[in-house]
């Protein structure tokens, strides 16, 4: 049986000898793991790789890879108990860092606190702490940076704490953001 | 003229056999690209390096994209004021971008009262400054004196001119406001 072996060196020999490709040719740095294929006319060490190792592809943030359902306009009844967002769920990876991101726009009135929850459970509180608070008539941004999770979760935002019964909120993006795996 | 192929096989035949390629010798499984560089040693479902598709890539957010110019202090503030200039991009119909507008304290109480309630919209100027987006996202300012930072998270196809405006709703008539920076995130394909 024949192989077929890509040709391949470690970084030092590259460099040194910094060979031109011809078209098509692959060529392996061992050190690295970058794939380069040649063009050529370009000497190896000018060569953009063509290749990442995957290690390092999935190592990187993917991003916003889940959108929930903020509710728009909610009357605060009772703490504890009324919920801002809909359910966001996923199925969390635990070798990956996820952010959860929830904007809401001016209050009515009144100061409350905010809290992510598991819902299915309704009484986890995810990150196992109290949240920002916001202050009457302002917008806020919070975010939340989740503990190791695997496996499927369904999150939420609901109001705790503090706050004034019978103000409006209004909710607007709550999204989920896979910011790169733990190193 | 002879074809060359590289090793390959289905994830079944890959896990079946098992095989340990030689140093430098490429495998490719089918079902899911992967893409495999034998070291001589490793047998094939714990080698490495393995190599990603290149659709992994073009999925991965790209950061920070455009970086908009704001006004420092904004222009006496009314309803309908625009809040920074004009910002030129092209976007991508198949991805998903951040804005993020920071706003820093206002200079006293709008209109010379008591406090006020600014909210905020992102238009396209190109369309007759149709909001950009589902809704109108609004960040509104405590009274005065405070900060804020206006977020939201849309798609759009193609080229837009984006600026940030106040809405109509909002408190009092006049104030002055720093702007204190504006970009857009790409944060992933959809």
């Amino acid at each position: 049986m024949t192989r077929v072996q890509v040709r391949r060196g470690p970084s030092t020999m590259w460099t040194a000898s910094n060979p031109i490709l011809a078209a098509g040719e692959p060529g392996l740095d061992m050190t690295t793991g970058l794939l380069k294929i040649g063009d050529g006319v370009t000497a190896w060490n000018s060569l953009a790789s063509q290749w990442a190792p995957a290690s390092l592809v999935e190592s990187a943030p993917r991003g916003v890879v889940a959108i929930g359902t903020a509710i728009d306009g909610v009357v605060i009844a009772a703490a504890n108990s009324t919920y801002m967002t809909g359910y966001l769920t996923y199925v969390f990876d635990p070798k990956r860092r996820y952010r959860i991101i929830f904007v809401i726009r001016a209050l009515t009135a009144g100061t409350i606190n905010f809290q992510l929850i598991n819902q299915p459970t309704g009484t986890t509180n995810v990150n196992d702490q109290w949240f920002s608070s916001d202050r009457s008539y302002n917008g806020s941004t919070f975010s939340w940076l989740l503990p190791q999770m695997s496996g499927s979760y369904s999150l939420g935002v609901r109001i705790a704490g503090t706050y004034t019964a019978g103000i409006t909120v209004y909710g607007r993006d709550y999204y989920l953001e896979d910011v790169g795996a733990y190193s | 003229m002879v074809k060359l192929q590289f090793r390959h096989g289905t994830t079944a035949q890959w896990a079946a056999s098992n095989p340990t390629l030689a140093l430098g010798e490429p495998g490719i499984n089918t079902t899911n690209n992967e893409f495999k560089i034998g070291d001589g040693s490793t047998p094939w479902t714990s080698a490495t390096p393995t190599y990603a598709p290149y659709s992994f890539l073009t999925n991965a957010p790209r950061g920070i994209v455009a970086v908009g110019a704001v006004y420092d202090p904004v222009p006496t503030i009314a309803a309908n004021v625009y809040m920074t200039p004009i910002l030129q991009y092209t976007f991508d119909p198949t991805r998903r971008y951040r804005s993020i507008y920071r706003l820093r304290a206002l200079a006293g109480a709008p209109g010379g009262g008591t406090g006020g309630t600014f909210q905020f919209w992102m238009v396209n100027a190109r369309a007759s400054d149709a909001q950009v987006g589902a809704d109108h996202i609004t960040s509104a300012d405590a009274s005065f004196y405070s900060g804020c930072i206006a977020e939201w998270l849309f798609t759009f196809n193609g080229l837009a001119d984006l600026r940030i405006k106040t809405s109509t709703f909002f408190s009092g008539t006049t104030t002055t406001a720093y702007g204190g920076e504006w970009y857009i995130e790409d944060v992933g394909k959809i």
